[in-house]
């Protein structure tokens, strides 16, 4: 499949420290790419690259095989770019945000009042189109923002936290129209909220200090962790004697202790009866055994240690 | 270009009240402390005209300065640092020298509109009367002041990341502009040794270009067209600045 973006050896610097460590992947047409990671991961700034607001200090960043930094104003003719923040004129309307922007990549007006519309009404702001930006709530100026970079139909949606300050059902009606829209346009977003990411269930890119710790779908990415469960046990009383006696069982990964609640990680169910023999005479007061999450995957302790 | 019209009509549209009040509460303000007080001061000018009559095109333009400032502030440091609106505007097609000519030069139009509407209340309580002519040399000469002006402040939103810095700097700016541009006073109670290097200054040659149309009804070539070239000239570096400040 053609990619749309194609990221070779790129890296950014802010001083002495390393932001992003030569970065070397593609994007294909058409697919929806969530960007995960802890804070200062190098997520924003990556997306920052893609959009053209920052250059990188050495490596290319191609858009349809343009490079961004020597033909900059081409290849940014196809993106589109939703920053985290609001960056909405507030004492414009949330329309006239939209048409302005529209004029300036000269559409026809007649075109853009009817993208806004459509879109408005997919997303449910209709009746806020003549409000000043400046006294609509986040999530819906993040809505308008959205719209925003769809006026111009670019190919490309770079989003940084597609529904940062929505509420529920603004939320699914993002998902809706973005996952609409995927597949036609290349959307490429970060997000801190993990399970609308593993919702979306398409490309996931982990980073971990500026470099991709992992690349692939949701169930490719969990592949390596099938085996492993979660537990909690809570006891009655868990002892630092009890504590340090079960979490000396080889079989148990990443063991922590809350209260009275004993965490860890197990390849197999079968490490809990390890956990009663030990704990004989022991009060157990629940239990809860799950599969892996997305969530326990950015654990970095137990990624670094279990994800083979 | 047209774009960016449409838009000031939309931000004069939604704050039409304080702006149409700056906008005739100003020329009152200036007549009542300047103009009153100054001509009981400086009766002629050493060239025998009226302080009045000489000193109506200074009051011009420091109403065209005060009304353009926060213009100019508000799309180059405000929608810059604060909202990011310049930020994303810098991702579409426009260059940076179009993006900064078409806001400047939207700007200058919203400020002689603007500044034309005090000019006439102005003359008006200052009982001038002047030609078609001379209005349209003076909306030549507001024009041009605009983009000296407008330069001026682009150059200082865009160089500070602080509110401070910007008030003391348009305050500054704005101190010397009046006392080294003869909109006030005229160059003959200075030295001349301070009178050569204001002479110089792009602001000053727009005044005397003006005054010497009126007055002595002659066309000073390079009165014009050098502020003209100085202002084109400064848009293109303000258009370098703004490259460098969005690390573009």
């Amino acid at each position: 499949m053609e990619a749309s973006i194609t990221l070779k050896k790129v890296g950014k610097l802010v001083g002495d420290k390393t932001i992003l460590a030569g970065l070397t992947f593609g994007v294909e047409r058409g697919s929806l790419v969530a960007i995960i990671g802890e804070n200062d991961a190098g997520k924003s700034t990556l997306l920052q690259l893609l959009a053209g607001i920052e250059n990188p200090d050495y490596g290319n960043v191609f858009i349809h095989g343009i490079d961004s930094v020597k033909r900059r104003k081409d290849s940014q003719r196809y993106t589109g770019y939703v920053p985290h923040s609001s960056d909405l004129d507030p004492e414009l309307s949330i329309e006239e945000n939209i048409r302005f922007i529209g004029y300036v990549y000269g559409i026809d007006g007649e075109k853009i009042i009817k993208r806004i519309h459509k879109y408005a009404k997919d997303l449910e702001i209709l009746d806020l189109l003549h409000k000043p930006a400046g006294l609509v709530s986040p999530g819906n100026k993040k809505k308008a923002m959205i719209i925003r970079e769809l006026i111009h139909d670019p190919s490309i949606l770079i989003i940084d936290e597609p529904t940062s300050f929505m509420d529920a059902s603004s939320t699914r009606k993002t998902w809706d129209l973005l996952r609409g829209l995927a597949g036609e346009k290349t959307i490429i977003y970060v997000s801190q909220y993990l399970p609308e990411v593993e919702q979306a269930n398409d490309r996931i890119l982990v980073m971990q200090n500026g470099k991709i710790a992992l690349d692939g779908t949701l169930d490719k990415l969990l592949e390596s962790t099938l085996q492993y469960h979660q537990f909690e046990i809570e006891f009655v009383k868990l002892t630092e004697e009890l504590y340090n006696k079960l979490t000396a069982i080889s079989t148990i990964v990443n063991p922590s202790k809350i209260g009275n609640t004993l965490h860890f990680y197990g390849r197999e169910r079968s490490v809990f009866f390890q956990i009663l023999n030990e704990a004989t005479g022991q009060l157990m007061k629940d239990l809860t055994v799950k599969k892996l999450s997305l969530r326990d995957l950015m654990d970095s302790k137990f990624a670094g240690r279990g994800l083979d | 270009m047209q774009a960016f019209l449409i838009r000031r009509f939309w931000l004069l549209r939604q704050r039409l009240i304080p702006t149409a009040s700056l906008v005739l509460v100003l020329p009152i303000i200036v007549f009542l402390t300047i103009s009153i007080g100054m001509k009981n001061i400086i009766m002629e000018t050493m060239g025998n005209i009226s302080y009045e009559e000489w000193v109506y095109p200074g009051l011009i333009m420091l109403v065209n300065t005060i009304i353009i400032t926060p213009i100019i502030f508000r799309d180059f440091y405000f929608l810059r640092l604060e909202s990011q609106t310049l930020v994303t505007l810098s991702l579409s097609p426009l260059s940076k020298y179009q993006i900064v000519i078409y806001l400047i030069f939207s700007a200058i139009v919203e400020g002689v509109i603007l500044s034309m509407i005090s000019i006439f209340i102005l003359l008006y309580l200052m009982e001038i009367s002047i030609g078609i002519l001379s209005l349209i040399y003076i909306i030549i000469a507001v024009s041009l002041f605009s983009l000296i002006i407008a330069n001026t402040f682009t150059t200082l939103s865009l160089s500070t990341h602080r509110i401070n810095h910007i008030f003391l700097g348009a305050s500054i700016i704005t101190l010397f502009i009046i006392y080294s541009s003869q909109l006030l006073i005229e160059f003959e109670f200075y030295p001349k040794s301070v009178i050569d290097i204001f002479k110089l200054l792009p602001t000053s040659m727009i005044l005397n270009w003006y005054r010497s149309m009126v007055f002595q009804g002659e066309f000073n070539v390079n009165l014009f067209f050098i502020p003209l070239t100085i202002g084109m000239l400064w848009t293109f570096l303000n258009s370098i600045l703004m490259k460098r400040v969005l690390k573009q």
